[in-house]
């Protein structure tokens, strides 16, 4: 079948996977229908040998398992509700000023995202318990949710991320390199988040009237205990990311330790039990085989995309191409940005991530600039309307919210974070000088 | 999280399928407690005794394969795969729940072929004693054995989804069988 190994043959399967995708089969099944083709196509049956040691390689790589650790550290956090904790604690500490609310909103998803590598339960926490909260005080609606949702998109750019795990991964880039590469553009981002708050605050005080004067005193000594609650959470942070920046445990060991810290955090505050770490289990049990079984299946796509040539000819191709670089990189983010306002993060980022790569050495880019920024564009992605987890974790969690009233908080978010990336793109540094460091 | 085991209306068959599912969804669970366990066990023996051990990183990677195809029949039968829903909601009603019971169909198909083919490996893996590359060579059919065991669960689940037309996405409710 040498139609197949043409560079068209690989765009054929593309547009063939995208469509099973956009027709509703289940993101893994797409990937299979289309490994099961290509492999009767090139090899025919005996080929599937090549289809079961592809999955096996895949999960029995320990690089993946930061993923159910990320993922049960959060879920450690959230059922135990220690969270709420640190949602009191940062309460109490950030001081009484028009737009506080907005304030604790962009620092309560900074931390958040510090402690947990997913968007969705962060948008979902912020939704049930500072929303109403914004509400009761007569903050703006729109601006309210915008900020929710954009400071829970901090979760997957600020370590620990899964999706950083994700693209390490598939794009055989060190994680850890990676992980300490997302924390500047990720706090770079909330101050942006808060900065465009602050200034839409300040320019029409009416979206965040000022409190009454009976909620405003806060003592010496309920800041300082509430400081001191909070401490525990930073053994946690401590242990995923200063473990790794210090070098002392791999990105899987330092999430092992993460979630050692949560559990002691959790004990710390009389909320361990082993009910709540088994319905832990099953949960990040649940979320992490929907990750993996996905990754497993992409595994034999890229291998594929190799064996034919395409991702040589795709290389080939930019090399002849008259585009400037940055215009490459443009075009290399606006694809998936588009698609992603369609399709699910993670398929997108496993169709690309092995297109792109070649290209990188090509277009002799940094790949941990690049992974990084591609990440933030796909998380962008994610909460750019029409399609988004994290919209929809939100209505979720409020369910008299108006979808079209969310997607319209979303927009000048979106704005912002396309803001940040051009200063990310113009300041690699930002990206890179952390992970110089190590 | 507790499969409706209980239920009445369910078909012995039906019943024999969700117990499975459900014990293979608690041990996948275990499984995936257990790298926790490895990898914290790991990091003390190395700075604390200054004795790292030579199996932990390979343990964990099998407990992540073994977790991830024990818990995928539970992931499928709670409607718990990543799915782009956009058109499928677009259209009627009648005609979504038709396409829908057609992907359940198809999907459940893929999985059996794809587990049968892997059950093949497996067998081939175990008639030529191909062990796993690792420190600790273990069998690796020990290991790959719950792929094709997985996706069968995984593969009837989708057929019964298909076959029942309980397949309304991302809700969180038990399919009515």
């Amino acid at each position: 079948m040498s139609w197949i190994a043409a560079p068209e043959g690989a765009a054929i399967a593309f547009t063939f996977m995208l469509v099973l995708m956009l027709a509703g089969f289940p993101v893994f099944i797409a990937f299979m229908m289309m490994n099961v083709a290509a492999v009767l196509l090139l090899f025919g049956p005996r080929g599937f040998s090549m289809l079961t040691n592809s999955v096996y390689d895949t999960l029995t790589s320990s690089t993946l398992a930061p993923i159910p650790l990320f993922i049960l550290m959060g879920e450690v956090l959230f059922r135990s509700g220690t969270a709420g904790v640190v949602f009191q604690s940062m309460d109490t500490l950030i001081s009484r000023m028009r737009g506080r609310d907005f304030v604790l909103s962009t620092a309560l998803s900074t931390v958040f995202g510090a402690l947990s590598g997913a968007a969705v339960g962060v948008a979902a926490m912020m939704g049930r318990t500072l929303l109403p909260q914004m509400r009761e005080r007569q903050c703006n609606i729109r601006l309210s949710v915008g900020s929710i949702i954009a400071g829970a998109c901090l979760a997957p750019i600020i370590p620990p991320s899964v999706l950083i795990v994700i693209i390490g991964m598939t794009a055989e880039v060190s994680i850890a390199r990676l992980l300490v590469g997302g924390i500047l553009p990720g706090l770079l981002l909330a101050l942006m988040i808060l900065g465009y708050c602050m200034i839409r605050v300040s320019m029409n005080p009416e979206l965040a009237p000022a409190q009454p004067a009976t909620d405003q005193h806060v003592s010496g000594r309920e800041r300082m205990l509430a400081l001191l609650r909070i401490l525990p959470f930073g053994l946690i942070v401590f242990c995923v990311v200063g473990f790794i920046l210090i070098g002392i445990a791999t990105p899987s060991e330092a999430a092992a330790t993460g979630v050692l810290a949560a559990l002691f955090s959790a004990a710390l505050f009389g909320r361990l039990d082993w009910n709540m770490v088994a319905q832990s289990l099953v949960s990040a049990g649940f979320i992490s085989a929907m990750i993996l079984i996905i990754m497993a299946s992409s595994k034999l796509f890229s291998q594929l995309l190799a064996f034919t040539g395409a991702t040589a000819a795709l290389a080939n191709f930019v090399v002849a191409s008259d585009l400037a670089t940055w215009q490459m990189v443009l075009l290399m983010m606006l694809i998936p940005f588009l698609l992603c306002m369609f399709m699910d993060q993670i398929a997108m980022m496993l169709i690309f991530i092995p297109i792109y790569k070649p290209l990188l050495e090509v277009l002799g880019l940094d790949p941990v600039w690049f992974w990084i920024l591609f990440l933030i564009n796909v998380t962008l992605g994610g909460f750019t309307p029409p399609f988004g987890y994290v919209v929809f974790a939100l209505k979720g969690a409020v369910p008299e919210l108006r979808l079209s009233e969310i997607f319209a908080a979303t927009w000048p978010f979106v704005g912002v974070f396309v803001l940040a990336m051009l200063v990310i793109a113009a300041l690699p540094q930002i990206i890179t000088f952390l992970p110089g460091l190590m | 999280m507790s499969l409706p085991l209980s239920s009445q209306h369910l078909s012995l068959p039906g019943r024999l399928l969700d117990g499975v599912t459900l014990v293979a969804e608690r041990l996948g669970a275990a499984a995936f407690g257990l790298i926790v366990v490895f990898y914290c066990y790991e990091v003390l023996m190395r700075y604390g005794f200054n004795a790292p051990t030579r199996w932990a990183p390979d343990f964990v990677a099998y407990a992540l394969c073994i977790g991830t195809f024990l818990i995928l029949p539970s992931l499928t039968r709670r409607h718990g795969h990543v799915a782009i829903t956009l058109l499928l909601e677009a259209i009627p009603p009648r005609s979504r729940r038709c396409a829908e019971r057609t992907i359940a169909m198809i999907s459940g198909a893929i999985c059996l072929v794809i587990a049968w083919y892997a059950l093949g490996e497996v067998i081939r893996q175990y008639e030529r004693n191909i062990g796993t590359i690792a420190i600790i060579r273990l069998p690796k059919w020990w290991i790959s054995a719950f792929i094709p065991l997985g996706l069968t669960g995984a593969g009837l689940q989708f057929l019964r989804l298909g076959w029942t037309g309980s397949t309304t996405t991302a809700t969180g409710k038990e399919p009515s069988t």
